[in-house]
């Protein structure tokens, strides 16, 4: 009985693998997960001064704690990004 | 994600905000019925208070043969659990040409004393700053360490 002892052996891989999985953390992925929270913290405040101006709103410190924190949020992401493209430009930077 | 625990503390500060405004509110009302003698239910206006609760994530009832977490985290913040109304009784006054007053000539003044109401007001009011200065804190804090 003849067995094919080249079939038992693992396939030779042709070419290295390429990545191609998605990375998640990546730096600029980072910096647009951010940009969609602060969009949804900028909404949240409009929402609430639209509540204000129909008088809707019960608390006068819900519109401002919404409002600041799209404002905190707003200058995270702007730290984040200043860093990502200061980042980008210092690559670029390199080969000259 | 990024916000998931970044302003619990501005969180906390923005419940506290809530419930020392609620309270306000009823010391208010408090004062604005100080001399009603008669409400719906019958009888004069009694003193209400609101009762605090810290805000938890975890189950308000215990599960039996779960544990519950030895570790002890940073809440989120406080909620009114609920208004309750003061037993004391009635203060009397000798009015016998109200139409609220008794066989004896006695009508029923609310529980109110408005010296302790201008107490609790304050109180109520002096929180919620300290509860503003708390946020304010938690927000420089941030924005500094944006200066890294």
């Amino acid at each position: 009985m003849e067995v094919d002892l080249f079939s038992l052996l693992p396939e030779p891989s042709v070419q290295p693998k390429i990545e191609t999985k998605k990375d998640k953390n990546g730096l600029f992925d980072l910096v647009l997960s951010g940009l969609k929270e602060t969009n949804r913290l900028e909404n949240n405040a409009d929402k609430l001064t639209q509540d204000l101006v129909s008088g809707k709103l019960e608390n006068i410190h819900d519109l401002m704690i919404a409002s600041e924190k799209a404002e905190i949020a707003l200058n995270f992401t702007m730290a984040i990004r200043n860093q990502a493209l200061r980042a980008y430009q210092e690559i670029m930077g390199m080969g000259r | 994600m990024l916000t998931g625990r970044l302003f619990r503390g501005i969180d906390a500060s923005a419940s506290g905000m809530s419930a020392e405004k609620l309270r306000m509110d009823i010391i208010s009302e408090n004062i604005a019925n100080a001399n009603t003698t008669r409400t719906p239910e019958g009888g004069p206006y009694k003193r209400r208070f609101p009762i605090f609760t810290p805000r938890s994530q975890e189950p308000l009832f215990n599960l039996p043969f779960i544990k519950p977490p030895i570790t002890i985290e940073p809440g989120n913040g406080v909620r009114v659990l609920r208004i309750e109304e003061d037993k004391t009784p009635p203060k009397l006054k000798y009015e016998p040409g109200h139409p609220d007053a008794d066989e004896n000539g006695y009508v029923a003044y609310p529980n109110i004393n408005l010296a302790t109401e201008m107490i609790n007001l304050i109180t109520a009011s002096r929180a919620y700053e300290a509860n503003v200065t708390a946020a304010r804190n938690a927000k420089q804090i941030m924005m500094k360490a944006l200066e890294i």
